[in-house]
């Protein structure tokens, strides 16, 4: 039973960080900035939340959809993937030392990001402020 | 003059740095004892401006702040095109000496970040009678490589953004975005391959864990600052380093600054570099009493 009641203390959490993902498009909407710095940019990537995949597809530096149903052998440039008490740290509203950054996080093996690393890298820090956005939400619950 | 005039004066001076001659910038201000600042790697000395126009500092505190050569306003030197920079521990070693005989220094007190902060280690203990103090920022005595810094100078990835990328999460959240961005534009303004070059150093030549012994804080006192969001040289890798030196060293782990705290949170920094800087000013008035009043002009 104590499993099970973790578990979905996990679905829960899991649930909330996929709301807050499916938010980032109108987060964007804010920071302006934001396309324009990746308008070079279009790819479709994987972030991966626990168990849940986000198939998140970004032309010219703006999102043009994010999917989450299962979508097994789905192309991606590449994957950015954590456990979910990764992404709660990580979203908090003043993160600590540690899980303020996703490279931080890969450091001490706390996130994964594999594939085509050159479109990551070239794109390192708007993929990083994308990221960041749940913060927003997240952040403040 | 209605306009504000900083206090800081920016010159040029000739020296050799082992036997290749190189004019190098630097920026000045304040009078008192010599105060040099060795910026991180990849960057320049513009980092320490903040530090330059504090009058807490500057009353008691001649700062100086050098462009290493590849760095800044400083030029690569003659023929650079024809070989791969990497700074070296002897070469980093040599321009620091160097830049302080040019400036006829008496004793200064010396104060690196990063890279900077990982050679005072090397000052500490091959060359402490010729300095007054040393200050670590982000001092590490062993830093493993932990990515591929091929990536910071290739042609296929913008090395400026790649560069400033890679180092923005080494800042603290809550520092303020203006410095924070100030920071990052200096990383986007090196030269290509100067930050890749500079870790050659700190990566492949740094690992100071076998020599902590010959550091002896009784010959020149040695004092360590490292913010709690830096994840490159981390409080625990500074505290070991600490723990390594006879006797302990003054050490202190700064809340809420990352790995440039004199750029990214001026203001949280100073709240731990004038207790030290205190300490350096009973120092000099108790051991020499003496104080250099030259001028940067």
């Amino acid at each position: 039973m104590a499993s099970e009641t973790l578990q979905t203390t996990v679905d829960g959490q899991e649930a909330r960080l996929v709301d807050a993902v499916l938010k980032i498009p109108s987060l964007m909407e804010t920071e302006p900035s934001l396309a324009r710095r990746g308008r070079f940019l279009t790819a479709d990537f994987q972030l991966v939340l626990g168990r849940q995949v986000c198939f998140v597809a970004i032309f010219e530096g703006t999102i043009s959809g994010i999917e989450t149903r299962p979508q097994i052998m789905r192309p991606a440039a590449f994957r950015i993937a954590a456990e979910v008490p990764a992404w709660l740290n990580f979203w908090k509203a003043m993160p600590e030392p540690g899980w303020h950054d996703i490279l931080a996080m890969m450091k001490r093996n706390n996130l994964t990001v594999d594939g085509d690393l050159r479109v990551f890298m070239g794109h390192l820090q708007y993929i990083k402020d994308l990221l960041a956005l749940p913060r927003r939400i997240l952040g403040v619950a | 003059m209605a306009a504000q005039l900083e206090p800081i004066v920016g010159r040029y001076v000739h020296f050799e740095i082992e036997g290749t001659p190189q004019r190098i910038y630097f920026e000045a201000a304040g009078e008192g004892i010599p105060l040099v600042c060795l910026h991180t790697a990849g960057t320049d000395g513009r980092q320490w401006r903040h530090l330059m126009t504090d009058d807490e500092v500057t009353r008691h505190f001649r700062v100086l702040a050098f462009d290493m050569p590849w760095h800044g306003k400083s030029y690569p030197p003659v023929g650079f095109e024809k070989e791969e920079y990497r700074l070296t521990t002897r070469g980093f070693i040599a321009a620091i000496r160097a830049f302080c005989a040019a400036l006829e220094l008496e004793r200064p007190v010396v104060m690196g970040c990063s890279i900077g902060g990982r050679i005072v280690l090397d000052l500490a203990a091959a060359h402490a009678s010729e300095f007054g103090a040393l200050i670590g920022v982000q001092c590490s005595n062993y830093h493993k490589p932990w990515y591929d810094s091929s990536w910071l100078n290739r042609p296929d990835v913008h090395g400026g953004e790649v560069c400033a990328a890679l180092v923005s999460g080494m800042m603290a959240p809550q520092s303020p975005a203006a410095t924070v961005q100030e920071t990052l534009w200096q990383y986007k303004q090196s030269g290509p391959g100067v930050f890749k070059g500079d870790l050659y150093f700190y990566g492949t030549e740094g690992d100071f864990r076998d020599r902590m012994h010959l550091i002896d804080p009784e010959a020149c006192p040695i004092y360590l600052l490292t913010g709690e969001y830096d994840y490159s040289a981390t409080p625990e890798d500074t505290l070991r380093t600490a723990a390594a030196i006879k006797d302990g060293a003054y050490v202190e782990v700064m809340k809420e600054v990352g790995h440039f705290p004199m750029s990214e949170n001026p203001q949280q920094f100073r709240r731990y570099l004038l207790p030290v800087l205190d300490k350096i000013k009973r120092q000099f008035g108790a051991d020499t009493g003496r104080t250099d009043r030259k001028a940067a002009g």
